[in-house]
């Protein structure tokens, strides 16, 4: 898993490759606590370059955005497709969380 | 072991010279925690070590009748002797043959005789060390059994297999460690309904199969106040609020709950964030049965919904974890469930369970017999 920061305005960006599972999970929790506490509130993971999520991973996303809930702060997720998808349909998460088809549209939702 | 012989080191000197053992012998006077056996015939050495069970042996290199670094070799081939630390001790001090030693499996060389202080401080030391790994062995072997027993009390409140009547029901349980986070669970509710449910906590390992067990035995005992277990919307609301992961050290789990009624053929099915559950009928598509929800324990304020589908004679279902059908394609991608489910329809040899064929497919897939995660499957075939 790779998480590359991006700002896109106000926008923190997190675009994330790779496969985001028990081993990559973690590192993603961790990289974005650390934006939100040096102020980012306003955070979109791009999660086109996504290859497969596990059900670490869901978790791990779902605390960065219980996080930046607790903070005030808005959160919303773009670039799903394929595998990654199916997994946030088949888990409930596409109804959970604002999702997006591309950055452009995800920015709207912030 | 005790612990007043963990800090006994007991030595074996090989050595074909009577005089070596006395002064080995007269170095160790006095110290009451080094216990020496002496052994002057190399045929006999490996047995003699065999026998007292030394936590060092001290080996001699230049003896008549077998030369000492075949001995060393011999020493590493017997699994009794396998790991215990050898001191070669010889008057040879050529760096070939030292390097040799340590090739061979030797942990130590001196040239004989070392300095008593030396000699007592490397045999104490090599001695704590193999000590310690015995201990960890027998420590690791306990674990080990206590994983085992624990396994086994996980397979053993899986339900068996039901041959024959209105619904008959077939299994396979693959873990992937020895203790996995799949649980399963079907019986009658009354004398109409039949209850079919399959749960997958995340994870794997002790701390998910409790999870696991926990969830199976309310499901199995019925013992969350005020539900209708008939209801699988009801179930799932309640298990949310029994389980939420804040009180579970993080951990939730996906399930799939169903619950066929054999006066209407209908059954009522909801899904907690699992994969769909597959029906086959015959002449008719495939119906893969997922009435989505979220995960369970990941936000209390969750509602649960269910559906309902009519459940055709002669109908089989298929209630499964990820485990199944998340291995990786031969380039590497993984198999889209579609893809899976497609690959279900299709026809298996005769005499063949569809459920050995998919678990010998995802092995042939994975490239192993061992699954990178849990394999659970149930078949429910509807007279």
């Amino acid at each position: 898993m790779e998480i590359k920061r991006e700002e896109l305005g106000d926008v923190t960006v997190g675009a994330v490759r790779g496969r985001l599972d028990a081993a990559g999970a973690p590192a993603l929790e961790v990289f974005c606590r650390e934006w939100i506490d040096g102020g980012a509130r306003k955070l979109l993971l791009d999660l086109s370059g996504l290859e497969y999520v596990s059900s670490a991973g869901l978790r791990a996303i779902l605390a960065t955005a219980k996080k930046l809930e607790g903070v005030g702060g808005s959160f919303a997720i773009c670039g799903l497709a394929g595998v990654v998808k199916e997994v946030f349909t088949i888990s409930g998460f596409d109804s959970l969380l604002p999702l997006a088809e591309d950055r452009a549209k995800a920015v709207e939702l912030l | 072991m005790t612990s007043e012989k963990s800090r006994t080191a007991t030595v074996l000197l090989v050595d074909d010279q009577a005089i070596v053992g006395a002064a080995v012998k007269r170095m160790f006077a006095g110290e009451t925690d080094v216990v020496l056996h002496f052994c002057t015939d190399p045929t006999k050495a490996v047995a003699m070590a065999e026998e007292v069970s030394p936590t060092v042996i001290l080996q001699d290199l230049v003896m008549p009748e077998l030369d000492g670094l075949t001995l060393v070799k011999r020493y590493r081939e017997n699994p009794a002797t396998r790991d215990i630390p050898l001191i070669v001790l010889s008057t040879k001090e050529e760096p070939e043959t030292k390097a040799e030693a340590f090739a061979l499996g030797a942990n130590d060389y001196l040239v004989k005789l070392p300095d008593r202080l030396e000699m007592l401080a490397r045999v104490r030391y090599h001695s704590r060390g193999y000590v310690a790994m015995l201990q960890r062995n027998e420590a690791m072997r306990q674990l080990q059994a206590e994983l085992d027993d624990a396994a086994r009390y996980v397979t053993s409140l899986l339900p068996e297999p039901i041959p024959e009547g209105a619904v008959t029901v077939d299994w396979r349980f693959v873990t992937c460690s020895s203790l996995g986070g799949d649980a399963f669970g079907y019986h009658w509710l009354d004398e109409d309904r039949f209850v079919l449910y399959l749960l997958d906590v995340c994870g794997h390992g002790v701390g998910a199969a409790l999870l696991s067990v926990s969830v199976a035995n309310v499901l199995r005992s019925q013992s969350l106040a005020g539900t209708d277990f008939g209801r699988p919307d009801s179930v799932l609301t309640a298990l949310n609020a029994a389980f939420p992961m804040s009180r579970q050290n993080g951990s939730y789990f996906t399930i799939w709950y169903g619950v066929w009624d054999r006066r209407t053929r209908r059954l009522l099915h909801a899904s907690g964030g699992h994969p769909a559950a597959l029906m086959m009928a015959p002449s008719l598509p495939l119906a893969k049965l997922r009435a989505g929800n979220l995960i369970i324990g990941f936000l209390p304020t969750a509602k649960f919904s269910h559906e309902e589908v009519e459940v055709p004679p002669g109908a089989s279902l298929y209630v499964f974890s990820d485990g199944v059908f998340e291995v990786d394609l031969p380039d590497g991608s993984p198999w889209p469930f579609d893809s899976f489910a497609a690959w279900m329809e299709e026809p298996v040899p005769p005499g063949t369970s569809r459920m050995d064929a998919l678990l010998a497919k995802a092995r042939s897939m994975n490239g192993s017999d061992a699954l990178p995660d849990d394999f659970s499957i149930f078949e429910a075939v509807f007279a």
